[in-house]
């Protein structure tokens, strides 16, 4: 009977009422029983006893108020018996009979009401300790403010939020919330608001929280980041519900599901995903060192020859400005071309969180052709790009759907080591299909296994050097982006690697 | 050091091999700078369809070209006659091609970047080469011109003197007299334009025409 302890104060104040009142239904009692025997109304007034059970019901005892019940009739008895000891039966007594019957339904009613209020205390003890004892942080808040805010017409605006928090105060919290927040104990909670809690997203999720309640809805869920007494981050879903009975928002029950090591997980996981892929990325870049040197070497070899060759042209006794000009001009340009090249594998090489944007996938396709041209040249491949212009654009992230498309054609170039040189030939395609596109690429060297999605999988190779990775991180990335990829044979010779892409419009409506 | 990696080179034509335009566009202005006559060429293709000029030629020929390996290329000119020395630029100078090409005869070998003076005077060192194959076939077709206008007995003669017989053993050998065969030896000396026997010896060894198989008798 802990709950009773809870209820302490309440009940010792009972106690003190309880005494009082059963000494006026003492009084009451001895009252009615004087009239009774000493007036002359013979028998009616019996009937003031009801009253006094009335009186009972208060004391929530079932057995006192039989008791009381019991007493009564017999008390309206004995009364009768003084009275009219040796007459028979009279007008006194039909009069005591319907007295005696109307406290006996009296006590019925009496009985009954306090069976109801059992029930509804025994509900609400329920309520409490579920309320107290559970491991889900929960609170109720008086939101009256916010909601004649609302009903007065205002909208969410930041003031607003701000104004509705700051009267949003909580009644009652358990310790499981009490801890979240960083408090020692829940009184430190109740009777204050959770202002001091609030980050600007925990504010946003508030207004939106405030919209959907004002839009009629009784629960809500919404997700935020709080920030505890501590000063950790906390992110939290909030679950709320507005009890039909409850008006005005006075007591909105909140519950609260702490998910800050999950996201922490998720974030872990996304982290590692991507460092996996950046460290795919600088590998797959690795391979591809001696054309990029050589790349970055041509232009500067250009540059340097006009730049010497520009000071010949001015030591000569008719120095000649045209051709000084002109070299000065291809310097410049030069320098331009080596810049874009390192500018291209600078852009691979960065090592930062994906960004989703819309791209069009021709210039990305012909960007990654033009960082691989003299990788595939000097495996005498000659690609072929058939892509429409005017295809959809998708949502993504542009370096690591490069990374794709630079690993698949790579792959493509790798595969055709023994097709003659002459045959050598790389397609990329792509057309629209169930809202986005689908890019294939194409080779004729000697195909796949008949085990095709076994090629997926992390630490499978068929190269000397493979790390077995750069398919697994491809599927891995295609698939964070909402899409597929897939290998078959050609009915013609050589492999198609496919990689499908939802369409940026169709990602939008689907959010 | 410019001025005299200039005056050494002298007139001549560089042909250039490269299918990167700014490298070929780059050494143009650099061999036009030093006076040079320049022809630019993106593949061999383009080059052997190209008008060969007189004159002193030299080529400079990027080792990677698409399609084909440019120490092939330098072989198969080799293989055809076309013995125009070879310059090697490369952007991967590794060293088995390095001795592959200057085993065949490349001038020099010049990694990307190339300096400039290095890169003229191995121009300059082209050239020359050049120029003395020209002058070496040149005193050849002069001797072979000479040697045309001997008759027939006068080339039996020069045959087996140059071989080595004496006199004698060539009269004998000619059934004729020894006279007959000082006179003839005579008229060879003059219309060959040799100063002595040595010089004829020289000449024959030139044109091929010494007498293998009297001297293969005579050990």
């Amino acid at each position: 009977m802990s709950d009773d302890l809870r209820l302490d104060p309440i009940t010792r104040r009972g106690n003190l009422a309880g005494l009082t009142q059963s000494a006026a239904m003492i009084a009451l009692t001895t009252g009615i029983f004087a009239l009774d025997v000493l007036s002359p109304l013979q028998g009616a007034v019996a009937v003031l006893y009801t009253s006094v059970v009335f009186i009972s019901i208060r004391a929530e005892s079932r057995k006192m108020t039989v008791a009381v019940g019991l007493t009564c009739g017999l008390l309206a008895i004995a009364a009768y018996w003084i009275s009219h000891e040796a007459e028979a039966l009279s007008s006194a007594a039909v009069r005591l009979a319907v007295s005696l019957v109307a406290i006996a339904i009296t006590t019925l009613i009496a009985i009954l009401h306090q069976v109801a209020a059992e029930r509804q205390r025994n509900a609400d003890a329920r309520y409490k300790a579920l309320f107290y004892a559970s491991a889900v942080p929960t609170w109720e808040g008086d939101w009256s403010t916010a909601y004649v805010l609302l009903q007065e017409g205002h909208g969410t605006t930041e003031e607003f939020i701000d104004l509705a928090a700051s009267h949003a105060v909580i009644g009652d919290a358990n310790q499981a919330a009490a801890a979240l927040f960083g408090l020692r104990c829940r009184d430190d909670l109740i009777g204050r608001t959770l202002t001091p809690f609030h980050t600007p997203a925990s504010k946003a999720a508030l207004g939106r929280i405030l919209q959907a309640l004002g839009a009629g809805e009784t629960e809500v869920e919404d997700e935020a980041r709080f920030v505890t007494a501590l000063g950790d981050h906390v992110d939290l879903v909030l679950r709320l519900a507005v009890s039909p009975q409850c008006r005005e928002w006075r007591q909105v029950l909140v519950m609260a599901i702490d998910v800050t090591e999950r996201n922490q997980a998720q974030a872990r996981l996304a982290q590692a995903q991507a460092q996996l892929t950046h460290v795919s990325r600088i590998t797959t870049l690795g391979q591809l060192t001696a054309s990029i040197a050589h790349e970055v070497n041509q232009p500067l070899s250009a540059l340097i020859t006009y730049a010497k060759s520009g000071k010949r042209w001015l030591a000569r006794e008719a120095p000649d400005a045209r051709e000084v000009a002109d070299c000065l001009d291809r310097v410049v340009a030069n320098g331009a071309r080596a810049a874009d090249v390192i500018a291209r594998i600078r852009t691979l090489t960065r090592r930062a969180d994906p960004i989703k944007e819309d791209i069009n996938l021709l210039p990305l396709v012909e960007e990654t052709v033009e960082l691989l041209r003299r990788e595939l040249n000097s495996h005498d491949v000659t690609v072929d790009l058939s892509i429409s212009p005017v295809l959809p654009k998708f949502l993504g992230d542009r370096i690591q759907i490069q990374q794709v498309i630079m690993n698949l054609m790579l792959n493509a170039q790798q595969a055709m080591a023994q097709t003659p040189s002459e045959q050598r030939l790389l397609q990329v395609n792509a057309d629209c299909s169930s809202g986005g596109i689908t890019v294939h690429v194409r080779d004729n060297g000697i195909g796949i296994g008949n085990e095709s999605e076994g090629l997926f999988n992390p630490f499978v190779t068929t190269k000397n050097d493979g790390m077995g990775m750069g398919l697994a991180i491809c599927r891995s990335i295609v698939e964070n982006h909402g899409g597929s990829l897939s290998a078959t044979n050609h009915p013609d010779g050589g492999a198609v690697f496919s990689f499908y892409l939802p369409s940026a419009e169709q990602v939008e409506t689907a959010a | 050091m410019t001025d005299v990696a200039e005056m050494e080179i002298g007139d001549g034509c560089v042909f250039v091999i490269d299918d990167d335009a700014e490298v070929r566009g780059s050494l143009g202005s650099l061999f036009r700078s030093a006076g040079l006559d320049v022809a630019l060429h993106e593949n061999p293709a383009e080059f052997l369809k190209a008008e060969q000029p007189g004159g002193a030629a030299c080529l400079v020929l990027d080792i990677r070209l698409p399609g084909i390996n440019g120490l092939d290329f330098q072989e198969r000119l080799t293989a055809e006659g076309k013995d125009i020395p070879v310059i090697f630029i490369t952007g991967h100078g590794d060293i088995p091609m390095t001795v592959r090409g200057m085993r065949l005869g490349a001038v020099d070998f010049l990694p990307k970047p190339f300096d400039d003076d290095q890169m003229l005077r191995a121009v300059a060192t082209a050239l020359a080469r050049d120029r003395d194959r020209q002058a070496g076939a040149e005193t050849i077709a002069a001797i072979k011109e000479n040697y045309e206008r001997l008759t027939p007995r006068e080339r039996e003669v020069l045959g087996l003197v140059v071989a080595g017989l004496m006199n004698k053993q060539v009269a004998a050998k000619l059934v004729l007299s020894e006279i007959t065969v000082k006179i003839h030896r005579g008229n060879v000396m003059r219309k060959m334009e040799a100063q002595s026997l040595a010089d004829l010896v020289r000449m024959a060894e030139m044109l091929g025409v010494r007498d293998e198989t009297i001297c293969r008798f005579k050990i």
